[in-house]
């Protein structure tokens, strides 16, 4: 027996095995804490911190001790930052590889703390780049107010009158584009007409044809042999000159359409002016129809980068819900979070998410006060589970804020039709100190205000379609003004005065990765009644230089052109004489066969 | 490298039985392809240590198969997806996948199962081969070396008993 037996062997076995037992207990807690660190990072995108994370055994739990998620975006800020986080686990589910959490309770959430230092990652990649997204977040249509980037830089007009040279220095005129190559092309065709005019009979041949029927004329005493010979030698000089009648008739037929086409040309040209002034007008004027979209201007930028911001930690947080899966001859397949190979998923007894928190009760502390949560079914397995995620957060007598409600559903227990909802209502919001806008050519700040807000999200596979209806009280709202303000926004900024409530709502759909935001106010209209006079007054001086503006530039080139037309003209002149010269000869022939001429015998 | 051969022949020409070390390619086999942290992995270290196989083979073996593994997850990981996908084994893992103890091993890892079921298919072979391979060398190549004057010369050289005495002390395996 000893000759196989290692007795030794069993105790070394025993030392490993309570090595690694001792190991584990030691060493557990920072293993933990390396993990969630490591893994939320990559998750993240930027560092995820955790002070301490301790492991009990019996009873089996983990508490988790000042979580940090720092914001991707802005590395100097926590996008959450989490007191403690604690939880039981159930051990026989544990040894199955589930992690079954009966009741999770995170206390102590905050929103946008600062941080002492950067939670930047040094190996992250830049952030996705417009392009990529998409066209996400662009504005409604509608309006002539400009739209760059997906949420970007949402451009105002200036309320000044823009300068006309400068508009003309970067933009092409398209009276121009029509004119210059029109010159070039009768220049062209003037050159062709003149080669053409050297190839068909002119004055000289037409002199010839005379003298010829001249000598013709002075045979007709030459008895009945002469009489013969000129009748045949006349049907020549006939057919002749008739031949050379055509070649110039057809000439002349072709010159006329190609003049018809140049007088067209001409005349389009000579209308585009106006056209290019109207379009310069509706470009770089400020209208009555675009102070209307004026609030959307001033607040879309604000609301869409929201949206976006929104979006974008849906897109993280979205893998918790439903995680990637596929199906290998009829097998679910799941790509383990970690490690290697796929892991092959088989019918369940008693069928459990590899992953589920039954109930996760949080406190999210603001500034306004606490706001408890409820948040059902963590899983990335809804399906397994049959259940979808659902979560309540509510806030009432906050500080500054009578009550916030905040419920929806994530639901994704069959993936192909997933709907997740959000609907968030707020009552009685002391807005104090909000720059509505931050743009330069008319900052927008909201002092003090009373606000009511209802948010209604649907997003059903990769559609989302949201409406947000928000009412303002109690409104004070202030601008800046400069020394030498054009008097558009001095009539904005007197209006702000009068305002003293009023509606802004947003409806936002599409695809997550290119929605559409439509944002209307009655802020517009207030704007609109202010300023409209000063807007039309402005638009009207603003047409006048720019129409003598554009018809300067213009005026030259267009008399240049009409020169060529006239130089054109003249070569049809010289075909009509031609063929004037050709059918008078003609006529002195018919003169000469006809009556009192040389009548032929036959 | 040659540290690794320099081992595997010191193991090879050493007076240990081929089986036992043959078993310890075999055990090492196993515990180098498929992946560490495995369950069966404990019953083979359990053997290992309590059965006579050579730990030094155990030990370079693990090596190897360790460097192998990288080469061969790819094919592993087809293997044991069709192994697991296979239409007439699936009530066989539907039934151990609900056993507390099959699902610790995740043989249902397609890394898991196609190394273990790669490895135990080709313990038996391997043993067989590695077995005969050693008295082989042993008989043929092991015995034409000593009798080659160089060796001879070397043998009664004063620098080879100085090292034998050094590997004496060191102590052998």
């Amino acid at each position: 027996m000893k000759r196989f037996i290692r007795l030794k062997g069993l105790a070394a076995f025993v030392i490993i095995i309570a090595v690694f037992g001792i190991f584990w207990f030691l060493f557990a807690d920072g293993i933990v804490k390396n993990l969630i660190q490591k893994y939320g990072s990559r998750a993240v995108g930027a560092k995820v911190e955790l002070k301490a994370a301790d492991l009990s055994l019996f009873p089996m739990g983990l508490k988790l001790d000042q979580l940090q998620v720092t914001d991707p975006d802005s590395p100097m800020k926590n996008a959450v930052e989490i007191r403690q986080i604690s939880f039981g686990l159930e051990p026989l589910n544990l040894l199955r590889r589930k992690v079954i959490i009966k009741e999770m309770i995170v206390d102590g959430i905050q929103l946008g703390t600062s941080r002492k230092t950067s939670g930047a990652m040094k190996s992250r990649k830049m952030p996705r780049k417009a392009a990529e997204v998409g066209e996400a977040g662009k504005e409604a249509k509608g309006g002539p107010l400009a739209v760059k980037g997906p949420c970007g830089a949402i451009s105002l007009p200036s309320f000044q009158v823009p300068d006309v040279h400068k508009i003309l220095q970067m933009e092409q005129l398209q009276s121009l584009a029509l004119l210059d190559p029109l010159r070039k092309d009768i220049q062209g065709e003037k050159a062709k007409w003149q080669d053409t005019l050297a190839k068909l009979p002119d004055k000289k041949k037409f002199d010839d044809y005379r003298a010829r029927l001249d000598k013709l004329k002075s045979a007709k005493q030459g008895g009945i042999s002469g009489l013969l010979g000129s009748a045949s030698e006349l049907s020549i000089l006939q057919k002749d000159i008739r031949r050379d009648l055509e070649a110039i008739k057809t000439a002349q037929k072709e010159f006329g359409n190609e003049m018809a086409s140049f007088k067209a040309r001409l005349a389009e040209a000579k209308t585009a002016p106006l056209k290019d002034v109207a379009r310069l007008k509706e470009k770089y004027s400020l209208s009555s129809a675009g102070l209307k979209h004026l609030s959307r201007t001033l607040l879309g930028s604000r609301l869409c980068r929201l949206v976006q911001k929104g979006v974008a930690w849906y897109r993280k947080l979205e893998p918790m819900v439903e995680r990637a899966r596929k199906k290998e001859k009829g097998h679910e397949v799941i790509k383990p979070v970690r490690g290697k190979g796929v892991d092959v998923r088989f019918k369940e007894y008693e069928p459990l998410p590899d992953f589920l928190v039954r109930t996760a009760k949080a406190r999210i502390m603001l500034q306004a006060g606490d706001i408890s949560g409820l948040i059902r079914n963590i899983t990335p397995d809804q399906d397994v589970l049959g259940r979808p995620l659902t979560y309540t957060f509510t806030g009432t007598k906050l500080k500054g804020l009578q009550s916030i409600d905040l419920h929806g559903t994530l639901d994704h227990v069959v993936p192909a039709s997933a709907k997740d909802t959000a609907n968030l209502t707020l009552k009685g919001y002391q807005v104090k100190d909000l720059m509505l806008s931050d743009s330069k050519a008319f900052p927008l700040r909201l002092d003090h205000a009373l606000a009511d807000l209802k948010m209604d999200a649907l997003l059903k596979g990769n559609s989302i379609k949201a409406t947000l209806t928000s009412g303002f009280d109690s409104v004070k709202l202030s601008g800046e003004s400069g020394e030498k303000e054009s008097p558009i926004k001095a009539a904005l900024l007197s209006s702000l005065t009068g305002i003293s409530r009023f509606h802004v709502n947003a409806d936002i759909h599409g695809k997550l990765t290119d929605y559409t935001i439509g944002l209307t106010s009655d802020l517009d209209r207030a704007f609109a009644d202010a300023a409209g006079r000063a807007v039309k007054e402005q638009a009207a001086d603003f047409e006048k230089k720019l129409k003598k503006a554009v018809m300067a530039k213009v005026e030259g080139p267009l008399q240049s052109t009409g020169k060529e037309m006239g130089g054109l003209n003249a070569i049809g002149q010289e075909l009509t004489g031609r063929l004037n010269m050709g059918n008078s000869l003609l006529g002195n022939l018919k003169g000469v066969t006809g009556k009192g001429g040389l009548k032929l015998p036959f | 490298m040659f540290r690794l051969i320099a081992k595997l022949l010191k193991i090879l020409n050493s007076e240990s039985d081929p089986g036992q070390i043959s078993f310890a390619f075999c055990f090492a086999m196993i515990l180098g392809l498929t992946p560490f942290y495995s369950l069966h992995n404990i019953p083979v270290l359990f053997l290992v240590l309590i059965l006579r196989v050579n730990l030094s083979a155990f030990i370079l073996g693990w090596a190897f198969f360790s460097g192998v593994a990288y080469l061969l997850d790819p094919l592993f990981n087809r293997l044991g997806l069709w192994i697991l996908t296979a239409g007439f084994l699936e009530g066989l893992w539907t039934s151990l996948y609900n056993i507390t103890l099959f699902r610790m091993e995740k043989f249902y890892n397609s890394i898991v199962m196609g190394s273990l079921f790669f490895s135990i298919v080709l313990f038996v072979p391997l043993y067989i081969a590695s077995n005969m391979g050693i008295r082989r060398y042993r008989d043929h190549v092991l015995a034409w070396i000593e009798k080659t004057r160089v060796m001879k010369l070397l043998k009664a050289s004063k620098l080879y008993h100085a090292y034998q005495t050094i590997s004496g002390l060191r102590g052998t395996s």
